[in-house]
This record gives structure tokens, C-alpha cells and sequence, in this order.
């Protein structure tokens, strides 16, 4: 008598597959999550010191008790003047019209000439301030790091004030605050006058 | 005379047609991780409030989350999204003959105070969300009353473009 064959050999094996559903569900919800939280727009900061505060910044560079480190006493004064009818620049509180005081009008749509007025500033910071004299550096009392910046014949020739019409637009004193720091040319992104202080309008 | 059933199909093994998770699981983790980039570092720790148009500027820094105000064309608040308290009104704003926003002034002032009750160091810096169509007179106003408060550094919050 021939035996039964084994059950063994004839029983179907079965895959253990891993059950993903429960990890998918996991996951889709994080996704849910993460695009309702997530911000679509990005923001940034636009630093502004007040004018007392950007002096005692520039001060602090050089302690009394020491002999100063850099000959830069003489101040440039640059201002930008956001008028009706375009950019007034005002170099060494001059104010009639010379090679230290200029104006770069509105275009013919009835917009400011943020690009003009970049380029002018560029030809000041070349013409009339020139190279930097060297590098210094400042302690940040925010981020507890030392800020280096470059130090140059006038002691304001990283700083530039802006006064406006009354009814002028935040967003175009943003603007202006944009064009007054750096101008790009050829491709090369050159600093002007990093650090804007709005004054009132005189 | 009916046909008997069939025997193979009675026994055919049916194959199972199920989906292939195992790809779309690899899929779903990178756009999550994409997502946890997103939000993430410096840039969730602070979002623009509905309550303001910001106004875009090609400035690239960090995001620091300190003391924060918004301002719109209907005065200046507190930085909550729910029910932010008025620190000064349009009338405030409007008025030629104000220069200190008293209001913001003892906002701030009492912030301070309670800064230094904690024993945290009082480093002066403060965040404004203003509206991009906020008047210069109006925002020189808000930066005055924040320099006699004592918060000298301003942060100004704008959207992001392209340089």
C-alpha cells in the first residue's frame, strides 16, 4: 500500500508581505499636516538702526582710551530724498544743483528709477569714496558675533539716510532702502550703502 | 445531460492584482521630507500675519523672533493672529500733531519690564509686519516711539524676491 502524499509538499506557502497601509496612512496625514502649517510665501528681515543707534555702533569700533584706529573723521552725508518728482541725492548736505547734488527723475510712466539711482550711487561710492581702507570688525550684541565690515575715507560710507513725502508708500521706501544697498553689474553684485536711516523730511 | 464543473478552473490558483505600495510609500517620504525641509530651520519660526500686505525687497537675512508688531492702515497690534490687542489706533496715526504712539510705548515699555523680571537680557530688537501701503509719516512714527522705548535694532519682515 502506497502512502497519501505529504500535506507538507502540497500546501500553498504564503507570502508574509508587510501591511505598508497603516505606514501610508501615517505618512499621508505628516504631508496633510506639514502643507497646511508650511508657509508658501518666504520672508525675510530687513535690519534698520535708527540714527542714534547706528552711531553708537560706529563709535564702538574704537574705544576712547585708544588712539583711533582709522583717520576717518570726515563724513560724506548721503541722503536720498524720495520727492514727487523722483530721487534727490544730497552728498555733503548740499543742496543746489552740482556735482553733489543730483536728481534722478521718475520714468516716463510715472515710476521711480530704482535702477538709475543704484547706478548713480555706484559711480559715488567709486568717485567719491573709493576703496576700502581695510577691514574692521564690531561685537554684535544680538548675535553675540563679530560683525566685519569694510571701513573707507569718510566714517558714514557704509550709510545713507532716506527722507520721504509723508504720503510715500512703505513699499517704495523698501525699494529705495533695496537700491541704496547693492547694485549688480555684469553679473557681480557690488555693496553701496548697506545701512539706511529714515529721517524726517526736510 | 448538464456538464460537469470544471475541475481546473475549480482549482485554478487566482493571482492577487493588489497595488504596488511599496513606490508609492518612496514617493510620499520624499515630498515629506521636502515638506519637513520646508518648514523647518530658521524660516517657520515666524509667519506673515493675514492682517498685512508685506512689501517684497531682495534683503536675505535670518529670521530672529523677538518682540513683534504689526501695522496696518487701521493702526498698530500686537502680533496674534486671534483677537491682537490695539496698541494705537488709526486716529494715532492720522493725527499730525502726534509724534510718540503712547499706547505702543507702554506695550513696549512693559514688555521690557517683564523681560527683565524674567531675568532675560533686554538685547533692544524688535519685529515689525508693515503694511506695504503704511504712509512714511505713519512709519516714522512707529520707528520713533520704538527708539524711545529703547528697542534700537528694527526688523523689518518683507517678502522675499528675487534679486
Amino acid at each position: 500500500m502506497a502512502f497519501k502524499p505529504s500535506q507538507k509538499h502540497t500546501r500553498e506557502e504564503e507570502e508574509a508581505d508587510v501591511n505598508l497601509m497603516p505606514m501610508m496612512n501615517i505618512v499621508c496625514s505628516l504631508i496633510a499636516l506639514l502643507m497646511g502649517t508650511a508657509q508658501m510665501t518666504e520672508i525675510s528681515m530687513l535690519e534698520y538702526l535708527p540714527p542714534a543707534e547706528a552711531a553708537e555702533v560706529e563709535d564702538s569700533g574704537a574705544p576712547p582710551s585708544e588712539a583711533p584706529k582709522w583717520n576717518n573723521d570726515a563724513t560724506i552725508d548721503a541722503l536720498v530724498n524720495i520727492a514727487a518728482t523722483g530721487f534727490q541725492v544730497s552728498l555733503f548736505g548740499k543742496t543746489e544743483p552740482g556735482p553733489y547734488f543730483f536728481e534722478v527723475p521718475i520714468l516716463p510712466g510715472g515710476e521711480y528709477d530704482f535702477q538709475t539711482l543704484s547706478n548713480r550711487l555706484a559711480q559715488v561710492k567709486e568717485n567719491e569714496i573709493g576703496a576700502a581702507l581695510g577691514i574692521d570688525s564690531v561685537l554684535n550684541e544680538n548675535t553675540k558675533r563679530m560683525d566685519v565690515f569694510e571701513v573707507f575715507r569718510y566714517r558714514d560710507g557704509r550709510e545713507i539716510s532716506i527722507t520721504a513725502l509723508g504720503q510715500t508708500p512703505f513699499q517704495t521706501v523698501v525699494a529705495t532702502m533695496d537700491a541704496c544697498r547693492n547694485v549688480k553689474i555684469d553679473g557681480v553684485t557690488k555693496e553701496l550703502f548697506p545701512v539706511s536711516m529714515l529721517k524726517q523730511f526736510q | 445531460m448538464a456538464f460537469a464543473p470544471s475541475k481546473g478552473a475549480k482549482h485554478r490558483r487566482k493571482d492577487k492584482e493588489g497595488l504596488i505600495l511599496g513606490s508609492m510609500l518612496d514617493m510620499l517620504t520624499v515630498v515629506l521630507l521636502f515638506l519637513l525641509k520646508l518648514s523647518g530651520a530658521t524660516g517657520g519660526m515666524m509667519k506673515p500675519s493675514p492682517y498685512v500686505q508685506l512689501p517684497s525687497s531682495t534683503q536675505i537675512a535670518k529670521m530672529d523672533k523677538s518682540v513683534s508688531i504689526l501695522v496696518n492702515p487701521e493702526g498698530v497690534y500686537e502680533d496674534l493672529e486671534k483677537s491682537p490687542k490695539t496698541l494705537a489706533s488709526k486716529e494715532d496715526l492720522f493725527d499730525p500733531n502726534t509724534v510718540i504712539l503712547d499706547g505702543l510705548e507702554a506695550y513696549l515699555s512693559e514688555k521690557r519690564e517683564f523681560d527683565k523680571h524674567l531675568g532675560k537680557e533686554f538685547k533692544g530688537s524688535i519685529t515689525i509686519q508693515c503694511d506695504q501701503s503704511i504712509p512714511y509719516d505713519q512709519l516714522l512714527k512707529v520707528v520713533n516711539t520704538c527708539g524711545q522705548a529703547e528697542y534700537g535694532t528694527i526688523d523689518f519682515v518683507v517678502k522675499k524676491k528675487a534679486a
